[in-house]
């Protein structure tokens, strides 16, 4: 389960290195945080409420 | 806490973005990508040499506190999209016009006022540190072309950079650089930055995001509890940016065109005459006291003043007639348009593509050899420079047409 989502804000395809192509508002979802002012974080997902669930399914 | 990586980078990992800056001087973030080929920027601190007597054979006795500059030259890829932001350093933009339909034109002339030329922010990443520069602008850019491919070689100046900061303390959500031979060191940072601070004995770092950019010009505050332990001496910088490109198909040798007539107008009208390689250009917009103006209270470039301007072309071709040595000896006006154009149609009609266009309205022929080598072609390498027409009221003028509505320029 990929942990980030970020929106391109550029109105523009992005081709952002290391993690693909990604069209105007489309959502782009990672494992690790980017920095690029480009797009704007829209959820993360905790690793903490993570590990709690399958705490819970044992 | 994560280990710094220290072992050696290759400089294709890097990257360099640009952004315009509101107000010249005050960085920003900076989010525009362009393709990076070389670049030579360097600061100089200027150290103030003490060769004073003071009884000694060493030739110095100290070094002083000088004032910095920062300059040097960037070579990109000449693209519609980033080439319109690095003209926009160099001249005096007007209003856009144009449609997405059409494509938007961007119209560049000789000038100044209060806030054109415009400077920007621009980021290079090197090795783990980027090298953030501030009131940038551009004093002339040259395009060369690489097989095909058109570059921008572009020669910058900057007012200030940031790129390794000494920490005096970082605990909490405090974090406090030194003003160790900089008096004010977070110049340079900006709201939204993520700075990573590295413990120098640990070989870690941390990145903490600003939230605070202090009047005293050192302290910081940020939105992390710190969690590692920092003394004097530790340094911080600017986390890498992940780069995102969106850029277009490059201007190129192929689809360039040298159009001539007896005015401009006419010159855009007409059929393009076909040159040798070995033609080109350069648009200079002269900079007083080179490569800033170190104005007194301050120990960076205070000021980044423009003089005057000109273009100047060379055109190597084949000596077929005499009509062009002709113009260079009786001093016959002839305009020429040069059209590079991107093979990007733009928007919704077909037919359109990215364009850079330079209009030389009244350039006159300063060189014009006519050189003879045994078993070569007899060829003619004409050097011309921009004058000023008193009929168009212009020099020169620079044209990009792009999908861009400019509102980021």
């Amino acid at each position: 389960m990929k942990k980030y989502k970020y929106k391109n804000l550029t109105g523009k395809r992005q081709e952002v290195i290391g993690f693909g192509v990604v069209g105007p508002d489309e959502i782009l979802t990672t494992n690790e945080p980017i920095n690029n002012p480009n797009f704007e974080l829209v959820s993360k997902k905790e690793t903490k409420v993570e590990a709690e669930s399958k705490k819970v399914k044992k | 806490m994560a280990d710094v990586d220290l072992t050696e980078k290759i400089s294709n990992l890097g990257y360099c973005a640009i952004k315009v800056e509101a107000a010249k001087g005050t960085a920003v973030i900076p989010d525009i990508f362009a393709a990076l080929f070389n670049e030579s920027i360097i600061t100089n601190v200027n150290f103030d040499e003490d060769l004073s007597m003071r009884g000694i054979r060493d030739e110095l006795y100290g070094h002083f506190r000088g004032g910095k500059d920062h300059q040097g030259e960037i070579e990109v890829l000449a693209e519609p999209v980033t080439a319109a932001h690095f003209i926009n350093m160099l001249l005096k933009k007007g209003a856009t016009t144009g449609d997405a339909a059409t494509g938007y034109i961007h119209p560049f002339t000789l000038g100044v006022s209060a806030t054109l030329p415009k400077s920007y922010t621009l980021e290079i990443l090197k090795g783990n540190i980027p090298f953030r520069y501030f009131g940038v602008e551009a004093k002339s850019i040259k395009p060369t072309f690489v097989d095909n491919k058109m570059h921008l070689n572009v020669a910058v100046s900057a007012r200030g950079q940031f790129s390794v900061a000494r920490l005096a303390s970082a605990s909490g959500t405090a974090v406090v650089l030194s003003t160790e031979h900089t008096d004010s060191p977070t110049n340079g940072l900006v709201v939204g930055d993520k700075i990573r601070l590295y413990d120098v004995s640990g070989g870690t770092y941390e990145d903490v995001t600003i939230t605070v950019i202090d009047a005293d010009g050192i302290t910081l505050t940020v939105t992390e509890t710190i969690a590692g332990t920092y003394i004097a001496g530790d340094f911080c910088y600017l986390k890498p940016l992940t780069p995102g490109y969106s850029l277009l198909a490059p201007f190129s040798w192929g689809a360039t065109e040298f159009c001539f007539g007896v005015d401009a107008a006419t010159a855009l009208a007409a059929t393009h005459t076909p040159l040798e390689k070995g033609s080109d250009f350069e648009i200079i917009h002269v900079v007083h006291n080179d490569p800033g103006s170190k104005r007194s209270g301050s120990f960076e470039t205070s000021h980044i003043i423009r003089t005057t301007g000109r273009v100047n072309l060379t055109i190597k071709k084949a000596f077929t007639d005499g009509q062009k040595y002709h113009n260079f000896l009786h001093r016959i006006k002839e305009a020429i348009v040069v059209r590079c154009f991107s093979r990007k149609t733009i928007g919704t009609d077909d037919g359109v593509d990215a364009e850079l266009r330079v209009t030389i309205n009244n350039p006159r022929v300063v060189l014009n050899p006519v050189p003879l080598a045994i078993g070569e072609l007899i060829m003619m390498e004409q050097e011309l420079v921009s004058v000023y027409d008193t009929s168009d009221t212009q020099g020169f003028d620079v044209k990009v047409i792009n999908e861009d509505d400019g509102t980021a320029m």
